[in-house]
């Protein structure tokens, strides 16, 4: 009895081997040219017009074209889908003469009829394309022929060429099919035909996105590996593991203290990952609440959101002194708080010219840590520790405030306390709360029901700081500082007119002296993108946009083919 | 039986409905929007006005309250506000890998626990009953993300004798049938460990108390009295009456694996309800929120008449009492 019971256990237990072992010898996985990319999350959509996170649009343009693609110097283009193009004598209108070689994935040839009806779904309000706002200049698209483009203007901007190729070019042919109300729950959008260097092979919810070579590619010879398959690891630590364990070939935003240990291991040739940085275009700062939050609700109620911007105004009991902020931003060891998180992964920043412009070389502004003039300028702000419990107070108020940042930041968990702690020194309490990014942006930034934040943005490739500065998005969610300024309103409007790079870099270092002046935000650092990549892969170069705008150029050495 | 079944199933229905409405007025209430992902300085107002309306966020809440009942008795449980992706389909293929992963952890923590407590059990208040007891006390106080990182670690990323992560591999489609059972076999090995050890432990615990009682009861001593083999007083006579605890933590305990599955889907990457559950909280995408939440109270619902069959299958004289 007990040996036929302990035979079928065995006999269990083989099966349930060979079912493993036969999986695992004949996976096909490694012998293949491919390219496996760890990512946090699904994306929302392959569909260029709903695909909002910049993971989503990464893998959107693998898959679809532009008409030209902006070179890393943000300047410049490269034409893409158009052969050439061509600025009219009036500078009022651009010619695009189209390549005429390019196929859609399913074999239907590339027209100009695809670049009018995109456009016409860019500006359609009910698609809500979150690019919209570079279509806004553009007056009319028209197709003289199948293979030209022209879009006319309504006013001569330096911006013009990057408005009119914004945007990755639909196929008329399978989209006209579908109303724009339902195209955002449509097949399409997980199943898409493009005509990039890659087409949608499988994708398998929550777990894998693969993509294929497209063969019928316009550039002939590209792209060198023939499967790119994005892997959906939500957590860091497991996805960093991977990497390391060669699960994954390629995972970017590393953290700082993954890519500290990535480096090491790399310099003693214990791992085949490469570590590699650049500069991103994401920065971190304090953003100052300079008015009454509750009497900026009060105005609301009282005068709506259309009066003259002086009725909302009632100063911060905290930060509505200019000497505070200041001392506060003299007070940061911005040097230190980098050398903290990582040097290699946050660089300091002295105000809102960030690496990526060209004005950044031209800028030589820096608030150097001043612990002294810190303390001098409050106590001139009538900041003083009277009562003796080593705490500043002014008019029997405490210096005590809460600072905010969004939970499952690292760098910001990390910084919001080395803040805490530099703030002692200037006997001022900051109370660090980290709350979820939906809560904090949904309901405390909305309510501006708070002293400070500490946030960070993505920067935009225009440079214009209208939305979180300027007077005519005081109402709008980002401009939570309630910063007011007619003269940052009419610099700022210089910079978005500027009509050549040179007059425009002039006016960004105007803005930035001006902020740097005001201080609505205290810039803390921007930061670079951490990024592993196996070794064989080769001719690997990342830009400012997508560490995947050359992936078609990237090879696995001969050798290496696996 | 078929009768109380369905006697059961129709007091059900108020406390699901009530449930549901709950739960569709907290997550509507709760701060935070599911616009909010959408937002930032490079979008304009006008778009995001447009994303609220689209999603009929500009609604009165009660209008959307009695619009979505009407819809769920239909069977529609709209789209998701992340991916447009009909909600019924989101669950469905969440569903299966977390089907997979609780009851193969159930089905191995039930028969390991059980057959560990019984032989505690019978070795009580002996070196190995002390050393059992101290182990599985070990597993049943430890975090279960604990003991899963501890296996990834060593059995995943250390020896590479199983996947780290998702529950397929990617070229899946091309195995054959028995290659894809291995796949899942060698994709589910490391999960199901984590998740039925700390199962075990609970199982172990109710078994060895309840089997210790039973031995000393009188029916035992007569049986042993009689000559009956030890296998079958154990196996036959005492290990009935030992499981009926067990029956009630089965019905307990089937709604918590729900909630207790997302920790090892996060760790294992594995794209089960409990994950897609927790992004679409942080999301605030309402739709799958409430889809999800359907299925937990049906699933509640369920689990305990299951309970309650299972209790009168194991002791008649529970059906005969009523």
């Amino acid at each position: 009895m007990k040996s036929r019971s302990f035979t079928k256990i065995v006999a269990i237990i083989s099966i349930v081997l060979l079912f493993c072992s036969c999986a695992k010898k004949q996976n096909p996985e490694i012998l293949n040219n491919r390219l496996i990319i760890g990512i946090s999350k699904e994306p929302e959509s392959l569909n260029p017009l709903f695909s909002m996170s910049q993971s989503s649009k990464e893998i959107v343009d693998l898959i679809f074209r532009k008409l030209a693609v902006i070179n890393s110097d943000l300047t410049t283009f490269t034409p893409d889908l158009a052969k050439n193009f061509k600025f009219s004598d009036d500078s009022l209108s651009i010619t695009f003469n189209l390549r005429t070689d390019v196929k859609w994935h399913d074999g239907f040839i590339f027209s100009a009829q695809d670049v009018v009806f995109t456009y016409n779904m860019h500006i359609n309000s009910i698609i809500a394309w979150d690019g919209i706002s570079y279509k806004k200049n553009i007056a009319t698209v028209t197709a003289s022929n199948d293979s030209t483009v022209i879009f006319y203007f309504k006013k001569r901007s330096r911006f013009m060429l990057m408005d009119a190729v914004e945007g990755n070019i639909l196929p008329y042919h399978i989209l006209k099919q579908i109303s724009p109300q339902d195209l955002k729950t449509s097949l399409y959008n997980i199943n898409p035909i493009g005509c990039g260097p890659y087409k949608i092979s499988g994708w398998v919810p929550q777990q894998y996105i693969i993509l294929d070579k497209n063969n019928n590619y316009y550039k002939k010879d590209k792209p060198h590996i023939n499967k790119v398959i994005f892997k959906i690891v939500p957590d860091n630590t497991i996805r960093f593991s991977q990497l390391l364990a060669g699960e994954i070939d390629f995972v970017q935003s590393i953290d700082s203290r993954n890519y500290e240990k990535l480096i090491r291991e790399w310099q003693k040739y214990r791992t085949e990952i490469c570590p590699m940085d650049y500069n991103g275009r994401d920065y971190d700062f304090i953003g100052w609440n300079l008015i009454d939050s509750k009497y900026f609700q009060q105005s609301i109620e009282k005068y709506g959101t259309g009066d003259k911007l002086y009725k909302y105004i009632r100063k911060n009991k905290f930060f509505g002194d200019r000497r505070v902020r200041l001392a506060i931003s003299l007070a940061i060891d911005k040097q230190l708080l980098c050398q903290t998180i990582s040097s290699r992964f946050a660089q300091p920043l002295y105000g809102p010219i960030i690496p990526i412009y060209s004005a950044f070389k031209k800028n030589n502004y820096k608030l150097k840590y001043n612990l002294n003039e810190a303390k001098r300028l409050l106590r001139s702000a009538g900041w003083r520790d009277r009562n003796g419990d080593g705490t500043i107070d002014k008019k029997g108020r405490e210096f005590v405030f809460e600072m905010f940042t969004n939970s499952g930041n690292n760098s910001r968990e990390q910084s919001l306390l080395i803040i805490q702690d530099q703030l002692q020194k200037l006997k001022i309490k900051m109370i660090p709360r980290i709350v979820e990014s939906n809560y904090l942006i949904g309901n405390i930034i909305q309510t501006r029901n708070f002293d400070a934040i500490l946030l960070g943005w993505s920067a935009g490739i225009k440079p214009d700081l209208t939305p979180i500065f300027h007077s005519s998005s005081f109402f709008h969610p980002f401009h939570f500082t309630g910063y007011y300024s007619p003269n940052f309103d009419s610099y700022n409007e210089n910079l978005v007119n500027a009509l050549s790079s040179k007059d425009a870099d002039k006016h960004f270092l105007r803005v930035a002296k001006k902020l740097n002046y005001d201080l609505p935000y205290t810039w803390l650092y921007y930061k670079k993108n951490c990024i592993g990549i196996h070794k064989r892969f080769k001719n690997v170069n990342f830009t400012v946009l997508s560490p995947f705008q050359y992936l078609e150029d990237w090879y696995v050495e001969p050798k290496n083919n696996f | 039986m078929f009768k109380y079944f369905i006697i059961k199933l129709f007091k059900s229905i108020p406390v699901f409905i009530i449930g549901i409405s709950l739960v569709f007025f907290i997550i509507h209430l709760s701060p935070g929007s599911p616009v909010t992902k959408y937002l930032s300085p490079q979008i304009s107002t006008d778009v995001q006005n447009q994303i609220i309306k689209n999603f009929g966020l500009d609604q009165p809440i009660l209008h959307r309250y009695f619009k979505w009942i009407r819809n769920i008795f239909r069977f529609d449980f709209g789209y998701s506000l992340n991916n447009g992706i009909p909600v019924k389909n989101i669950i469905k293929v969440a569903l299966v890998p977390t089907l997979l992963l609780s009851f193969c952890s159930l089905f191995w923590g039930l028969i390991f626990g059980t057959l560990i407590g019984i032989v505690a059990a019978l070795k009580k208040n002996t070196f190995t009953d002390r050393i059992i007891t101290s182990f599985m006390m070990f597993l049943y106080s430890t975090p279960s993300f604990w003991i899963g990182l501890l296996l990834l670690s060593a059995f995943a990323i250390k020896l590479h004798l199983f996947p780290s992560s998702q529950i397929i591999s990617i070229f899946h489609n091309e195995f054959t049938f028995f290659q894809k059972i291995g796949d899942y076999i060698s994709h589910l090995t490391l999960p199901v460990i984590t998740m039925s050890l700390p199962i075990s432990a609970l199982f172990y615990k109710y078994t060895r108390t309840s089997m210790i009682d039973v031995m000393k009861s009188d029916y035992i001593l007569a049986a042993k009295a009689r000559g009956i083999s030890h296998g079958k007083i154990i196996f036959k006579y005492a290990l009935r009456n030992a499981l009926l605890p067990n029956i009630s933590i089965l019905g307990l305990i089937i709604p918590v694996m729900f909630s207790g599955t997302v920790t090892i889907e996060v760790i294992f990457s594995l794209p089960g309800l409990g994950r897609t559950l927790v992004h679409a909280a942080l999301a605030r995408d309402y739709p799958v929120i409430l889809g999800g939440s359907i299925l937990a109270f049906i699933a509640v619902i369920i689990s305990n008449i299951i309970a309650d069959i299972l209790y009168v299958v194991v002791d008649p004289r529970i059906h005969k009492e009523n």
